[in-house]
């Protein structure tokens, strides 16, 4: 009994009342942005830190100031110079270009361990520092004094300018990291540039971001206090969005996805990420690109998309989802079934006779076995092949698609900028996300020359001729549909502008408490 | 007394390093290979910095290159038991600001929580329920109650949480549907989580006093005048709830380790997903984590009921 006391009174603790709740996904994998890997602790961490510039919703090639007041750009596209504003850390020490460098410096060392270093390859010598070939002075970023930093890329890159809002890219409190190493993300020793301030993180739990009165745009910040719970499960957190406790959720249960659209308070769109099916080309029968076509063109999306994914999802024709800026899709494979027999029959299986043994690899869940259901339909009727159903668990799965074995799998990917060579990257030789075993020389030199192509017409030219090497030609990968946002937003929560990549941006949202108080007497 | 202390200590120790061997083992003998395969996979250069930080490139089970201490030390499981005698668990693959003791350390008394509190409802809803069949032995009452057990033992706690949710959260509209924290949050887990151990409990106490009830003493008790509810509560328990006594180191192990559900529903921080989830990601000191602890409870449970039964009861033997 006593014990049972003890216990209650040490850890229930009271809930407090928080200008914001939201559930933005289970609990992130780190908050330094170093660090981290996923789109929920990314959401996080941009209310946490600042970086250089800030994405600009409404117009992404031209981001918003952030650390970075103002900056300007070599003629050859290879050198920026940003001109720092007189920001501070959450702790009163100013912000200066070292800690860009610093923090750069850090994430580019091979043996931290960063997923994400390699987008640090975009400096001058970053691969080589990492690599070990050159020491860091030579690395293209340096502090010019304390509020100038130059970086120097390899190569003209004109995404850069988006990237420098990307988490990875967002400097860390160097005494901090120094000081503390492991500990240094708890709420006691967190120091930060961004709008909120870690005030308390319980593990698995919640949360909790206080307004920081040091951040340099302090006066647009309109929240107090921000809730961030860490809750897995989509039908517990729309029940805590139902009963009121939460505020927004950014995922919703797929089975009440049609009850749930057609609400005011959801706000749904096509989202900038791709579904799509990868096909082995080491192994027979997917060495051949004719197969390959035709186990694509055997496929209509429109159903798949109207009856299975609902929604906002939409039928895929190329790989890189429509919307991002300069960016025109192409035509893709469409449905077409005669086609598709006659490309199987080429290949020497007509009407799938003697067609060897293949199974589709996916990661057991709801969504994938429905999919995977349509899918092996699909190829039944119109091929006359009956594909296997492999769903091992989650980490074989990984594993058996970084290793090659697989026949045809699944897959996913969504862009972490919005332009082209996101997606495109993916497929050239050696990028370790290919995992199709597909290489070829000109795609990889379209995508590499339209890298470095800053005038925007003849650089969407060159992505489109890539895309359709990639899609209509050797079809080591077969689009299905691009994701789609399903957020659930309360009327009283405004400020999240609807956009592509569903940036949460927390401290743009306010509360309008009246709308509030409103509807809480109603109830 | 003490001699026997001393070998309860002993197999204890054994038990947790067999136990903690065999997890060990088995967690690496599981398809999968590395902890880090993701479906952005990390490039090999970070696959291999962060081997080595974590010492993923350290033989097993016995460094054979060396014929020394190094044997057994210089090898993965010999660097986690060496820290587990300096109290540091080990990091988590998953959560990579975060060691073992930060993972699961909260979720203890979380779990220790739910679980007190569950098997204090399934003791005062069993135990009662077993009380009162008993005593109306074959009438309605008795057959309700049976069936009610039954029942509590069958229904899934997957169908069972979310009815309760959408009659008493959203029907009612007088409990939240998830969170934890407050003592209002812990009524609709505490009692997901106690009913199937109340129900079984109700079977034990049932059966039992049943067959107290049937005993000589107790007639001579009715006899001398005794008013029934004393015969019952007061003569009959004493022996009649022996074999709840002993269902309550399989109770608590029951409870204590079959929350995942629970904790999923209703958005509990607790050491249950932690397990589970560990183990589908492989993170393995988690995982082993999650496994000395319950061990760890589960054998000082065990323990304290075995104390409780021998003060209970009088013919077992106290040497």
């Amino acid at each position: 009994m006593a014990l049972f006391c003890g216990l209650w009174i040490g850890c229930a603790d009271q809930t407090r009342d928080f200008d914001l709740t939201l559930v933005v996904g289970g609990e992130p994998e780190s908050l330094d942005p170093a660090q981290i890997q996923s789109l929920s602790a990314s959401r996080i961490a941009d209310s946490l830190f600042e970086g250089l510039t800030n994405l600009n919703i409404a117009d992404p090639t031209h981001p918003l100031p952030g650390l970075a007041e103002s900056w300007t750009s070599s003629d050859d596209g290879r050198t920026y110079t940003f001109h720092l504003r007189a920001a501070r850390w959450s702790n009163n020490a100013p912000v200066t270009a070292h800690d860009f460098v610093y923090s750069w410096k850090r994430l580019l060392t091979r043996s931290n361990g960063f997923q994400y270093a390699d987008f640090l390859f975009y400096l001058k010598n970053g691969r080589r520092y990492y690599d070990g070939e050159v020491p860091f002075d030579q690395v293209g970023v340096r502090a010019a004094g304390d509020r100038t930093l130059v970086v120097t890329l390899e190569r003209p890159t004109a995404h850069f300018l988006q990237l420098t809002a990307f988490t990875t890219f967002r400097p860390v409190y160097p005494p901090s990291v120094e000081q503390r190493n492991g500990g240094w993300t708890r709420p006691e020793h967190f120091v930060t540039s961004g709008p909120f301030v870690l005030e308390e993180w319980r593990f698995k739990h919640r949360i909790v971001l206080r307004k920081n009165p040091r951040y340099w745009d302090a006066a647009n910040v309109r929240l107090e206090s921000v809730a961030l719970l860490a809750v897995k499960s989509e039908n517990t957190a729309l029940n805590l969005y139902e009963s009121g406790a939460v505020d927004f959720i950014s995922s919703v249960p797929g089975p009440i996805l049609d009850t749930l659209k057609v609400r005011d308070d959801f706000q749904g769109g096509v989202a900038f990420g791709t579904y799509f099916i990868r096909f082995n080309t080491q192994r027979k029968p997917f060495d051949d690109p004719r197969i390959r076509q035709a186990f694509a063109l055997a496929i209509d999306r429109q159903t798949l998309v109207r009856h299975v994914t609902r929604g906002h999802t939409q039928a895929a024709r190329g790989f890189v989802p429509p919307g991002s800026p300069g960016y025109d899709a192409i035509e893709g494979l469409r449905f077409d079934p005669d086609d598709a027999r006659r490309l199987l029959a080429e290949a020497g299986y007509p009407d799938g006779k003697g067609f060897p043994k293949v199974a589709y690899l996916f990661n057991k869940n709801e969504n994938n076995t429905e999919i995977a259901q349509v899918l092996k339909a699909a190829w039944k009727d119109v091929l006359n092949i009956d594909v296997g159903m492999d769903d091992p668990d989650w980490k074989v799965y990984v594993g058996r698609l970084t290793g090659l074995q697989y026949d045809l799998s699944r897959g996913n990917w969504y862009g972490d900028y919005l332009a082209p060579s996101t997606f495109l990257d993916m497929f050239t030789t050696g990028n370790h996300f290919n995992q199709t075993g597909w290489s070829d020389a000109d795609y990889d030199r379209l995508v590499d020359t339209a890298n470095q192509t800053l005038a925007a017409a003849p650089r969407r030219a060159l992505y489109r001729e890539a895309e359709q090497i990639l899609v209509e030609q050797q079809t080591p990968i077969a689009p299905l549909f691009h994701t789609a946002t399903t957020n659930m937003i309360k009327p009283w929560v405004k400020g999240m502008t609807p956009n592509l990549r569903n940036v949460i941006r927390v401290k743009d949202f306010w509360v309008d408490t009246e709308a509030k108080n409103r509807s809480e007497t109603a109830q | 007394m003490i001699p026997h202390f001393l070998k309860r200590a002993v197999s204890f120790v054994v038990t947790l390093f067999i136990v903690l061997l065999a997890t060990f083992v088995i967690m690496n003998l599981a398809p999968g290979d590395n902890p880090f395969a993701d479906e952005r996979p990390p490039s090999p250069e970070v696959i291999e910095a962060r081997n080595k930080k974590y010492h993923l490139d350290r033989p097993l089970l016995l460094n054979t290159r060396t014929l020394s201490a190094d044997t057994f030390t210089d090898t993965q499981f010999g660097i986690y038991l060496n820290g587990l005698l300096h109290g540091d668990l080990g990091p988590s693959f998953q959560y990579m600001d975060r060691d073992v003791n930060d993972v699961l350390g909260p979720a203890i008394p979380v779990s220790l929580l739910l679980g007190a509190i569950g098997l204090t409802v399934a003791l005062a809803l069993g135990i009662p329920a077993g009380v009162i069949a008993a005593v109306r032995y074959n009438s309605w009452t008795d057959r309700a109650a049976i069936t009610a057990a039954m029942g509590g033992v069958i229904l899934p706690n997957f169908i069972l949480g979310p009815l309760l949710v959408m009659v008493f959260a959203f029907g009612l509209g007088i409990l939240p549907p998830a969170g934890w924290g407050r003592p209002v949050d812990m009524i609709l887990p505490a009692f997901l989580t106690g009913l199937p151990a109340a129900a079984m409990i109700a079977r034990l106490t049932r059966a039992g006093l049943i067959e107290e009830l049937r005993k000589d003493y107790i007639r001579a008790a009715r006899a001398r005048g005794v008013p029934e509810y004393k015969v019952v509560l007061k003569h009959a328990m004493k022996n009649g709830i022996l074999p709840v006594v002993s269902y309550l180191g399989p109770a608590a192990a029951n409870v204590l380790t079959g929350t995942v559900v629970v904790e999923t529903i209703f958005a509990i921080p607790g050491m249950g997903t932690h397990f589970v989830d560990g183990a589908i990601q492989r993170d393995y000191k988690v995982v082993l984590g999650a496994v000395l602890v319950y061990c760890v409870l589960l054998m000082t449970f065990n323990f304290l009921v075995d104390l409780a039964y021998r003060f209970l009861d009088p013919r077992v033997e106290r040497t």
